[in-house]
């Protein structure tokens, strides 16, 4: 079958122009398409993380807090016994409560802010202290757990280590990085809370300006110091998954009743944020099918002109003995070699695509949601074997033609 | 079959067309038997039916009625599939407009119809460069592709490729319609070299008398009928 085949890769050529045309449309077409995908990709992997993230943490806090933000809310401080509570509920993955605050005093400097206002006020239960003290953010953690802004923000240990099993029962602090250098701490350095002196055993780093000017102390550390012992300001619970927070937040209400408010505020805003998401995805995937679907078109079209160009070819080729099948195979093989160059070409304009995209796009963080073009193998294996099928399906039907033609009818009128 | 040493029999055939509603008739009731070995000059005016004749003979075509024995093979009863086996095995073509594979070399569109039956590449090249030689044609024009020789090289390569698969009989459809008088008299000659030396049949249409009188039989095509001359 190797002529047929050659044959066949070489009746591509024949007509230069055609085929590169052909070719650079096939190329946009399916370039186009990939694109799409990558689209779609980097879009499904956002709605993925931003569930993963955020949409499956319940906040437990105070009666009467009703922000959900832990860092601004008001009013008393929970019973620490609730966190074991909570662990037995179906769904919930880990929970753990934490403490912030702001202590009476300390040996550490920070910035003022100037007077009035009351952003700062009632952190760990107690009465507002006006912004007139240092504004140095306190917060107790359990005993290896990640650092972590009370708003969800990341930070790390950029000098020394963590708050370990370790030094648990030690006056260890962990200091941000900008109130570090303002009193020139260091790991090893010493200053003082409400009276107590703490070790620094570590320095961090989170990128905001709140964290900066934190302290972490162990949890138990941090209630002595604020005056709650036994109590936590919040508590954070992870469920095992986005779909199973809603029923995990009714049965968690049940379990607290009116000791403690539970809020996901970040579920509604992620579910939101998910659906639309999920909408701009399916439209786009529908769009990529359609580039197939005009793949196949622009094949099929294609092929129908090359036969037509080569029916006493393809009665000569009956004539020397050439099965229905064999010349099926050819045209077939035609068609699948000029989709194949045209999948390459339309690699060619995914690559370009990928990179071209974001940077037509305005910068932001929409850009970074719909802007994103993944590059990857995922991408390709999840279009291009529709590609190759879309290009045979294309080729069948005129090869199809082509294999019944009757060879004395083309050999005697061309 | 009743002829003893007869290649083609071919008893009452008929074949008719149908056209914008009304049937033509091409052939009706030819009847006649060539003996192995001969050459045969099929003339007569255009659309009497010679090429016909010859499509039917090749099962290119099936006759409306009648019977057509090949080399002992009757014809008008093959099936489809066993068709092409036929036309593999039993029957050479040659065309007037060469229909060479313009994509393939000299020496691949000599080995097609090997390839198309199934023969492996060596096998295959070994004897499609034995064709190539008994027709006289140069071995540094092997791999030239087809649409760079002349009419008569091309027409040589058709003979080659229609001798392949070992035929006993060839088709020559005005297989010097389109050459000079010069290369129309070596093509006659190589056709009748086949016959005489190669034991071929050779069925050729022509218009031409001094081609026809090349032939050892005669048949002209008259009103759907033929008769030797």
């Amino acid at each position: 079958m190797l002529s047929i085949f050659r044959l066949a890769v070489r009746n591509v050529w024949r007509s230069k122009s055609r085929t590169i045309l052909v070719v650079c449309i096939l190329g946009v077409v399916l370039g186009l398409g990939l694109v799409m995908q990558g689209v779609n990709a980097n879009i499904s992997s956002n709605v993925e993380q931003i569930r993963q993230s955020l949409g499956n943490i319940i906040m437990v806090q105070p009666p009467g807090s009703g922000s959900g933000m832990p860092a601004f809310s008001t009013g008393a401080a929970l019973d620490a016994a609730i966190i074991d509570e909570l662990k037995d509920i179906q769904h919930v993955e880990e929970v753990v409560g934490r403490v912030i605050g702001r202590p009476e005093s300390t040996s550490l400097e920070s910035p003022s802010f100037g007077g009035g206002g009351g952003l700062f006020s009632g952190f760990g239960g107690r009465p507002a202290a006006g912004l007139d003290g240092p504004l140095i953010v306190l917060n107790g953690i359990a005993t290896d757990q990640p650092l972590s802004s009370p708003q969800g923000g990341e930070a790390d240990i950029i000098i020394g280590h963590g708050l370990t099993s370790e030094n648990e029962a030690q006056n260890v602090a962990l200091v941000g990085d900008d109130l570090a250098n303002q009193n020139g701490q260091a790991v090893g350095s010493t200053f003082e809370l409400n009276d107590e002196q703490f070790s620094v055993v570590g320095i961090f780093s989170s990128g905001t300006m709140f964290d900066s000017l934190g302290v972490y102390l162990h949890l138990a550390s941090a209630q002595r110091i604020l005056g709650i012992e036994g109590k936590v300001s919040t508590i954070m619970v992870e469920v095992d998954s986005f779909e199973n927070v809603e029923v995990t937040i009714e049965i968690m209400r049940e379990q607290v009743g009116d000791r403690a408010d539970v809020v996901s505020p970040l579920t509604m805003i992620t579910r939101f944020i998910g659906s639309t998401l999920e909408g701009i995805s399916s439209t786009i995937q529908t769009g990529a099918s359609v580039t197939l679907v005009v793949a196949g078109i622009v094949l099929l079209f294609t092929m129908i002109l090359v036969i037509r160009e080569s029916t006493r070819e393809i009665g000569t080729l009956k004539a020397i003995g050439a099965s229905n099948t064999q010349v099926l195979l050819q045209f077939t093989t035609q068609a699948l070699a000029l989709t194949l160059v045209g999948i390459l070409a339309g690699i060619g304009v995914y690559l370009f695509g990928s990179q071209a995209l974001p940077v037509l796009l305005p910068t932001g963080p929409i850009s970074r949601l719909f802007g994103g073009v993944e590059v990857s193998l995922a991408v390709g294996l999840g279009y291009l074997p529709w590609a190759v099928l879309a290009g045979i399906a294309g080729g069948l039907f005129p090869s199809l033609y082509a294999s019944r033609i009757n060879p004395a009818e083309v050999l005697r009128h061309g | 079959m009743d002829s003893n040493n007869s290649i083609v029999v071919l008893k009452e055939v008929t074949k008719q067309f149908r056209y914008q509603g009304s049937v033509v008739s091409a052939l009706s009731g030819v009847s006649f038997s060539l003996s192995k070995g001969t050459t045969v000059a099929i003339t007569g005016m255009t659309g009497s039916g010679k090429t016909t004749l010859l499509n039917i003979i090749g099962a290119l075509e099936k006759p409306t009625s009648g019977e057509v024995w090949v080399d002992g093979v009757p014809v008008h009863t093959l099936a489809d599939r066993k068709l092409v086996d036929y036309r593999r095995s039993k029957v050479g073509f040659v065309f007037q407009l060469y229909n060479l594979l313009p994509g393939l070399s000299a020496l691949e569109n000599v080995e097609l119809p090997l390839e198309l039956g199934g023969l492996g590449a060596k096998p295959r090249r070994e004897r499609a460069r034995r064709c190539l030689e008994l027709v006289g044609f140069p071995p540094e024009r092997y791999r030239h592709r087809s649409n760079y020789l002349s009419g008569g090289e091309q027409q040589r390569v058709a003979i080659a490729r229609a001798l392949t698969n070992d035929p006993p009989i060839i088709l020559a459809d005005e297989p010097t319609g389109d050459l000079d008088p010069e290369t129309s008299q070596q093509i006659m000659r190589l056709l009748q070299g086949l016959a005489r030396d190669q034991d071929k049949t050779i069925m050729l249409v022509t218009h031409s008398d001094t081609i026809a009188a090349w032939a050892d039989t005669r048949l002209r095509i008259n009103q759907g009928t033929t008769e030797r001359y």
